[in-house]
Formats: structure tokens, C-alpha cells, sequence
């Protein structure tokens, strides 16, 4: 389970890794005009009395950011979130007042995407005059106050000479945090791909920007870029993604995965860091090939699996197989296991999709135990937890249909079963 | 309407997994007929088609729909096995047989060599005109993933070709090896040559087919999903009504994998792609 929750208030906020808000893309996710937070404040009630993500994630620019946002600022810092986190465009956060009212509700970090030196070259990637200006503004307010600023920067063909001056700029503007993230754009026009940058422009670029953080001893954070083109710095490269809390069916098209821009390596078998490495999106592959000549497999230590997403049991006759491979994981389910629409797996976690009567769909995931972590539920080899929900039920009716479903899991986990802890 | 006495194969007729529970779920053979429909050659072929469909059994031949990028006309194929061989015609044989009401089937052929499959070509006939169907023969090569391609014509059969069957991660390094063996694209003058062929957003598939034939290369891609056929309709330009009718069924067909194929050369520094396919069973 990721520690992270994003909510998604409305559609203009910016997206991580993105250089437009996804109500400027062709095909905006339909995310309603009237949000209900009801729904999120529920969420947070129950979350106080077993926290189970770290950090939430407010993602929002509009209207209903103005009327909800401060409620649900409130809410999750009551509700057992130990971070909260406000993903808004800067213009929002110049007057200072402004800024000392949404920390004082309770944000803590507040990122902000600083993309050139130049603000003529900020604006043109950002598509909006006045937003580098506002980000600096907003980046000065941050400094003054008790709040993190995460600055992210989407490395593209017009910045990348610009990636170390960039993040010198923000470390002086009080970065706490740096998040690189290679520009990958799903569906991309002609001029959207003129954005691509190939590897060999990249990485050194990419490792110079590093350098000044590290020696500002300010956290860097690299997105969508192989692993095995990074050296050392490679162990930076974070390919999880956050869970999104949808409890409306208004909210599915952003969560809609066929919606993310999509990933593959033709080293992937051969390769140890591809279960935390997403190779190139497929973009860049389109742009500039597969990259082969910059590509190295790291020694595997483990034998490589194919992912299986099929929910038959039974053979080409319809005579029952005995369990083996996936099917094991679906045993683990029981009678459930009828129920669900397959099983997905990595090396680190088992994804079930289920669907309730009433339509809502979410994920079951089941990682390695651990202790330390907060879950919903855990079984002798596994921590138990659900995301991604997409449908009309609640809280409460999901955790009403799932229990029995958890149950059936800790009772059949008798160890034989494992995955790997390490991400 | 989807049942679960279905089984979905793909082009080598191996069974596919269920993706999703049934209940609800169309066929792909919709697919098939929705094509013969826009194309104004159903009433031509939906009788023949029937028929071999009640001679070899329901889900036991593999249909695929074919898009020729210069003409822009469709064509299609149906593959068959030949059980056991049975010579000297094997399939042939009682194929032609329940076909004679509507095509003549090679008939001054007498004998055919063993063979593992039988594709029957066809396309859309003129108004009023007689619909013809081209044979194929698919026989085992020198090894098991190699299958060797025969045109079937009134000389007998001709080599037409292979194709060879590679799981695409696993067998990665041979994938390249067999692609870039190319008599029609020169990988090493382009690096991005390769993301043209080896089209990313359809990597993720059960087998690649990487294939020669005697004018392009070909490429398959078996058991991809039905966003990932949807992708192949908008990137091909496959008629709007075919689209739009794949669009509307997409939560209908989420159960089942499909097959891709596309045939391709080196024209002006770039890859062209001649004809595009998809494939299901039926």
C-alpha cells in the first residue's frame, strides 16, 4: 500500500510530472463542479482511529478548492494523516496572509514546479504568463513559515541545459525537496513530443542537478528515468505511485490508469531493477526508439515472473487445475477468489480487483508484513489493505464487504506464500 | 452473447485466460461480422463462414481482419487445424466440400504436404460478383516455434514465408536478433527504427511473432487487450464505424485477449506499414 492518498478536489490542479493541469488536456477527466466533501470527511473520521497512510495529498485549483479547502485541510490533520500536503498552482499562494492561513489549517508541505531560470521559458512550459513570477512569490511566502516547499521540475528538451541553474534556484529559494521528473506525456501532439529529451542529453545533465543537491544536502527525488542510466544515483529513481481516494463516481477518469502515460523495457526480464524502475514511457520510445545502446540489465538476483492477469481456474475442458503459479495466490482467497477479476503480481505486492454489488470497484493489495507499517489488516506473512476505489459505497460498506475477504486470507496464510519487503 | 462454454485462442490456438468474469460479455466474433458489415460483404460471407464454423466446432478456427493502408480495403482470413493430418488433403477436403455452394476451392489440386493449419484469404467481392478465397498452409518449421508459410495455388504450394513465435521478455535478445535479421528495414542506420516496429504500446503481449515474408517483414502480437486493440484502430486509422463500434462494446470484450499482426518495410528513412490485422476466434 503506498503512503501517500492524493484527493482530487477538481480537474486545474497540477499533476505530478505534468506540465499542464489535467483540465488543459484534450481529454479532461470529467471531474464534476460540484465536489462533495463529504465523502473524503467521513474518510478522515474512521482514518483517526487506524491511520493507515502517512501523508494526504489535496490536488486542486478551482472553485471547490476556494470552499473546501481549509475544511479538508482540517479534517485530515485530525483525521491521522501525520503529513498534508496541498498540490495547487502557485498564483493561489503569492499574498503571504494567504499562505500563513492554509499552514496554520494544517498544510505542511506545499509543492511548487519551478521548470527554467528564465521566466519566459517557465511561462511558455507552464502555458501561462506570470507563472514564474507567482512561483517565486509563492516559494518567499513558504520560506517565511513553518511549511515545507517541494519543487518539482519536468525535465524537457527546452530546460534540460537549464536542470543544475534550476535546482541551485530553488535550494535557494528554500527547497526542502526536489522531484525531477522526465517529461512523459500521454497521447502527445507533435510539439508535445518536440519535448522529449533522449538519454544521453539527460542522465549527465540529470547527475550534474544532483550533485548541487546533494551538496545543499537537499533531498532529490527522480521520476520516469531508467535506473541503469543513473550509476549510483540511481537508488533516488522512485517509480510508486500514491493511492487516490475516490468515493464519487465523478472522480473515476482520474484514476482511470489507461489514462497515465504507460512504461515498458526490453530489459525488463533480464534486468534486478525492474520491479522499481518503469523503463521509458511509451513516448519516448516512439520518439527516439528503444534506447538499447543506453540500456543495461543489472544483474538479476532473483528470477524474473510475468505478470498473469487471467481468473481462470480451470482447464480448456472446464476440469478444475490444481493451484500453482497465480492460482496460488487466488486459493489464498478461497471462495472469494470467485469474486475477483484475477490477480495481478510483482515482486512486492499481490493486486486483486473486486467489485461490489453495488458497482464500486477497488484493488485488494496484499505486500510483505511489516510491522512498522499501518495497514488495515495483517496476516501472518502480509500486510492486508484496499485502494483505488472508484464507485458509490462507503467507507464503512467497503470495509463491511472486504472484511470477510481479509479474514479468509489470514486464515489460509500459513507461509508458504511470500513477497519481497524491499519496496 | 459471451457463454462459458467459450474458449478464447489466439493465433497458434493455444487457449487464452479469462480476463473477467463472463456474465454480461459479448464474442469477438462481433468484431468479425461489425468489419463484413461496414464493408458491405456480410451477406456475401456470413453462409461460408457458418459453415466452417459447424464443420471444425464452435472455437476451434481463428478469424482475423486485415486493413491494407494503401487501399484502404479491408480482407480477411479464417485459420483452421488439420487434425491429424488426414491426406492427402487433409482439411482441404471436407472444406471444400461444405464450400462448393459459394467458392471453388483449388480444385485441380490433388494432394497437399502435411500441414499444421489452413488459412483461407478472402476479401470483399464485387457487387454481384463471385467471392474467392486464397489457401494457405502453415507447416512446422525446424523447430517448434518456427511455422513456415505456404501459398496454396494451382502449381501447388509455394514458400511464402515463416514466422517465429518468442515470448517478448524473456526471449527478448532473440526478439531483436530475429527482427533486425531484416531483408527490408536497416536497423543499425536508425536507432528509432525499432520503436516503429516493436510498437511499445503493444509490447506488453503474451508472444511475438516475428515474422518473413516474401515482400516485408511481419510482426504479431498475441494476447493483447482491448485498450490495446482500441489503441491499433486509432493508430492504423481503421474505419470509423469499426472504432466507433469497438469503442461503444470496449467494457463488453475486456474479457479477452487478441491478436495484432502488422506487415511492414523501409520506405524514405521510415517504417511503412502495408497491412494491419486482428484476430480472434470464433
Amino acid at each position: 500500500m503506498a503512503a501517500d492518498l492524493v484527493v482530487m478536489i477538481d480537474g486545474e490542479g497540477p499533476m505530478p510530472g505534468s506540465l499542464r493541469s489535467p483540465s488543459a488536456s484534450p481529454s479532461p477527466p470529467s471531474l464534476g463542479e460540484n465536489f462533495d466533501p463529504r465523502p473524503f470527511l467521513e474518510f478522515c473520521t474512521a482514518h483517526r482511529g487506524a491511520p493507515r497512510y502517512e501523508r494526504v495529498i489535496l490536488v486542486g485549483d478551482g472553485q471547490p478548492l476556494e470552499q473546501h479547502g481549509f475544511a479538508l485541510a482540517e479534517a485530515a490533520r485530525r483525521g491521522g494523516f501525520r503529513r498534508v500536503r496541498l498540490d495547487t498552482r502557485p498564483w493561489r499562494l503569492t499574498n503571504p496572509r494567504q499562505v500563513q492561513a492554509v499552514v496554520q489549517a494544517g498544510v505542511a508541505e506545499i509543492s511548487v514546479g519551478l521548470h527554467a531560470t528564465d521566466p519566459a521559458l517557465h511561462d511558455r512550459l507552464r502555458d501561462r504568463p506570470g507563472d514564474f513570477r507567482d512561483a517565486k512569490k509563492c516559494l518567499a511566502n513558504l520560506a517565511r513559515l513553518d511549511a515545507e516547499a517541494l519543487v518539482y521540475i519536468v525535465m524537457t528538451s527546452a530546460n534540460v541545459g537549464q536542470l543544475r541553474p534550476v535546482a541551485q534556484l530553488a535550494i535557494e529559494a528554500g527547497a526542502r525537496r526536489i522531484d525531477f521528473w522526465a517529461y512523459a506525456p500521454l497521447d502527445p501532439t507533435e510539439s508535445e513530443q518536440q519535448l522529449l529529451v533522449p538519454l544521453d542529453e539527460l542522465a549527465p545533465r540529470l547527475l550534474e542537478a544532483i550533485a548541487t543537491c546533494r551538496a545543499a544536502e537537499v533531498e532529490a527525488v527522480i521520476h520516469h528515468v531508467p535506473v541503469c542510466v543513473l550509476g549510483e544515483e540511481g537508488a533516488r529513481v522512485d517509480a510508486t505511485e500514491p493511492d487516490h481516494f475516490h468515493d464519487h463516481s465523478q472522480f473515476w477518469a482520474a484514476a482511470d490508469p489507461s489514462a497515465r502515460p504507460r512504461f515498458n523495457c526490453l530489459r525488463e526480464a533480464q534486468c534486478d531493477a525492474a520491479e522499481v524502475c518503469l523503463g521509458l514511457s511509451h513516448a519516448h520510445v516512439n520518439r527516439f526508439g528503444w534506447e538499447l545502446d543506453r540500456l543495461r540489465a543489472l544483474p538479476r538476483t532473483r528470477p524474473w515472473r510475468p505478470r498473469d492477469r487471467s481468473v481462470r481456474r480451470v482447464d480448456a475442458r472446464g476440469r478444475a487445475q490444481a493451484p500453482h503459479g497465480h492460482a496460488r495466490w487466488l486459493d489464498l482467497l478461497g471462495a472469494h477468489a470467485m469474486g475477483v477479476e484475477g490477480v495481478a503480481l510483482t515482486r512486492s505486492e499481490a493486486r486483486y480487483p473486486l467489485q461490489m454489488p453495488d458497482g464500486t470497484r477497488f484493488v485488494l493489495v496484499i505486500s510483505a508484513r511489516d510491522d512498522a507499517a499501518r495497514t488495515f489488516k495483517q496476516s501472518r506473512s502480509f500486510n492486508l489493505a484496499y485502494t483505488d476505489v472508484v464507485g458509490p459505497a462507503t467507507e464503512r460498506a467497503i470495509a463491511a464487504f472486504v472484511g470477510p475477504v481479509l479474514d479468509t486470507i489470514i486464515a489460509n496464510d500459513d507461509g508458504s506464500l511470500s513477497l519481497d519487503a524491499r519496496r | 452473447m459471451a457463454t462459458e462454454r467459450d474458449v478464447h485462442r489466439g493465433v497458434g490456438f493455444d487457449a487464452y485466460p479469462l480476463l473477467r468474469p463472463i456474465r454480461g460479455k459479448i464474442r469477438a466474433e462481433n468484431l468479425l461480422w461489425n468489419s463484413l458489415e461496414h464493408a458491405r460483404a456480410r451477406a456475401t460471407w456470413e453462409a461460408p463462414l457458418r459453415a466452417i464454423q459447424a464443420l471444425v466446432g464452435r472455437d476451434r478456427s481463428v478469424w482475423s481482419v486485415w486493413l491494407d493502408h494503401e487501399s484502404e480495403a479491408l480482407s480477411w482470413e479464417v485459420r483452421v487445424l488439420n487434425p491429424n493430418g488426414h491426406p492427402p488433403l487433409g482439411i482441404l477436403e471436407p472444406l471444400r466440400e461444405i464450400l462448393a455452394p459459394w467458392v471453388d476451392l483449388l480444385p485441380s489440386v490433388r494432394d497437399l504436404p502435411d500441414y499444421a493449419m489452413l488459412g483461407l484469404r478472402f476479401d470483399a467481392a464485387p457487387p454481384g460478383g463471385v467471392g474467392r478465397m486464397h489457401v494457405e498452409l502453415h507447416r512446422r518449421g525446424p523447430s517448434p516455434r518456427v511455422m513456415q508459410v505456404y501459398r496454396v495455388e494451382a502449381g501447388g504450394p509455394r514458400l511464402a514465408g515463416h514466422d517465429v513465435a518468442l515470448h517478448p521478455k524473456r526471449d527478448a535478445h532473440e526478439v531483436l536478433a530475429e527482427i533486425k535479421a531484416s531483408r527490408f528495414v536497416s536497423y543499425s542506420l536508425d536507432r528509432r527504427l525499432l520503436g516503429r516496429t516493436l510498437i511499445p504500446e503493444l509490447f506488453a503481449c503474451r508472444r511475438l511473432h516475428v515474422g518473413r515474408r516474401d515482400h516485408c517483414d511481419a510482426l504479431g502480437f498475441s494476447g493483447v487487450n482491448v485498450d490495446q486493440l482500441k489503441f491499433v484502430h486509432r493508430r492504423f486509422d481503421f474505419p470509423e464505424p469499426m472504432r466507433a463500434y469497438l469503442a461503444r462494446h470496449r467494457d463488453r470484450l475486456e474479457h479477452i485477449l487478441f491478436d495484432v499482426v502488422t506487415e511492414y518495410v523501409a520506405r524514405d528513412g521510415t517504417i511503412a506499414h502495408l497491412r494491419t490485422g486482428f484476430r480472434s476466434c470464433f
